[in-house]
């Protein structure tokens, strides 16, 4: 080492000794937690705003419902954990990918499959007037999963592998909005969902993408 | 020392890091930098670019100390912090030459040239050059200044600033860096100049014609 990159650092090894102090590690279960409970105060929330759909009870008996609604919430949960996981350098979660992609893989199947098996194509709920306020529910519930996740990514700033975090927490805030809409609007026809939920969701994913990378300081 | 001793050292010394123990962290440093030296050796010849590396991943070190976990060992978390250092560097430089391209030419002879012929030959990028070297650190601009313009050699740079002969090629090196990074910023500036000076009088013109138009109609 030459003797001026030698003074370099141990200039900086000095500076850095003296700015060291104490920091609370950071606790994955207590972050998943405060994540996981944003998710479920939103819907909530949005639920009590906008009122439970009518057929609640009803749908609860349809296996397709309790399939999508089933894979939404995975894809929450993997999409969730997995990027606070991404936030510690050394945890591998890069094939975490694959289970991410996979379950919203499966839930566009399912919804796709419906609608090639269905009778009427568009169904119920396509019309755009009506249609609309989905865009909005979608959008309003994943609001508060937004600003917690931006919060938790501005204020753990050193990313390691900040392209994964990012789509992994945007994903968790898109799939929240889509899996509080289930619980909300009454159309079941897969034409709707796919248009008028689905789209949001993607569109909500894209839009925090963006929002995230320029939060996060590398 | 075994691998599972220095893993076991390694990770006592990062805990009592993580609670603000300033000797534990000055010890950690050294051996982390032992580490990384052959790490980074490995991967690039640069004995300069090792440094920086080093330094970047001290850095990067120190900035995300929370997020290690009593749940894991030391060194992967380590080198996953040093292989983005390491990413990071390989994409700016792949940046670097991609804008190069209207300078690099040019400055491969300022670099390598010494014959007053070729200074000649580059008259316009001589003008570019000494309007970014008022920008580089006073040292850098010194000592590019004194080789590249005053055509001293690296000895009668050294006796005159009383500088070690590698300090002044350290010097040197980051000095070319430097002004290739601002001479391509410059390069891209110019170029956003001209894309808002062409929108600028697309826009007028099209406003012009509507407005005229608007008052001819009438």
């Amino acid at each position: 080492m030459s003797n001026d990159s030698k003074k370099s650092l141990s200039s900086l090894t000095a500076e850095l000794v003296s700015d060291l102090s104490p920091v609370d590690v950071l606790s994955l279960p207590r972050f998943n937690a405060l994540l996981g409970g944003a998710a479920l105060v939103s819907i909530v929330a949005g639920c009590v705003y906008y009122g439970m759909r009518p057929n609640i009870v009803e749908a609860m008996s349809w296996l397709h419902f309790l399939a999508e609604t089933g894979l939404l919430f995975l894809g929450c949960l993997l999409s969730g954990y997995f990027g606070l996981t991404s936030l510690i350098p050394g945890l591998r979660v890069e094939k975490a990918r694959g289970w991410v992609l996979g379950v919203s893989l499966l839930w566009l199947l399912a919804l796709v499959g419906r609608l090639l098996l269905s009778e009427s194509f568009l169904g119920y709920g396509f019309d755009p007037g009506v249609s609309w306020i989905c865009v909005q529910i979608v959008t309003s519930i994943a609001v508060i999963p937004m600003i917690i996740s931006s919060i938790l990514v501005r204020k753990l700033s050193f990313l390691t592998r900040p392209f994964l975090t990012w789509i992994y927490l945007a994903g968790f805030v898109g799939l929240v909005g889509g899996l509080g809409i289930q619980f909300i609007c009454p159309a079941d026809s897969p034409a709707h969902i796919l248009v008028w939920h689905g789209l949001p969701i993607v569109g909500g994913v894209g839009i925090f993408w963006v929002i995230i990378r320029k939060l996060s300081v590398r | 020392m075994s691998f599972s001793d220095k893993e076991s050292r390694l990770f006592s010394l990062m805990q009592a890091v993580q609670s603000g123990d300033r000797v534990a962290y000055e010890e950690l440093i050294v051996s982390v930098v032992s580490i990384l030296k052959p790490y980074f050796f490995k991967k690039l010849s640069d004995k300069y670019m090792i440094d920086d590396l080093i330094q970047d991943t001290l850095i990067g070190i120190h900035r995300s100390r929370q997020t290690f976990q009593s749940t894991q060992p030391f060194l992967p978390w380590m080198f996953s912090i040093a292989y983005r250092k390491y990413c990071d560097y390989c994409r700016k430089v792949t940046r670097e030459q991609s804008g190069q391209a209207s300078y690099g030419r040019e400055l491969y002879v300022f670099q390598q040239g010494s014959e007053l012929d070729e200074r000649i030959e580059l008259a316009d990028f001589m003008g570019d050059v000494q309007d970014v070297l008022p920008l580089l650190p006073e040292k850098q601009r010194r000592v590019v200044v004194m080789m590249k313009l005053e055509g001293k050699s690296i000895k009668e740079v050294s006796s005159l600033l009383g500088m070690s002969g590698s300090a002044v090629r350290t010097a040197a090196h980051r000095g070319y860096k430097r002004l290739s990074e601002l001479l391509t910023e410059r390069g891209r500036l110019g170029c956003n100049f001209l894309l808002l000076f062409t929108n600028i009088s697309i826009g007028s013109t099209l406003l012009y014609w509507l407005c005229v138009g608007e008052i001819v109609d009438v």
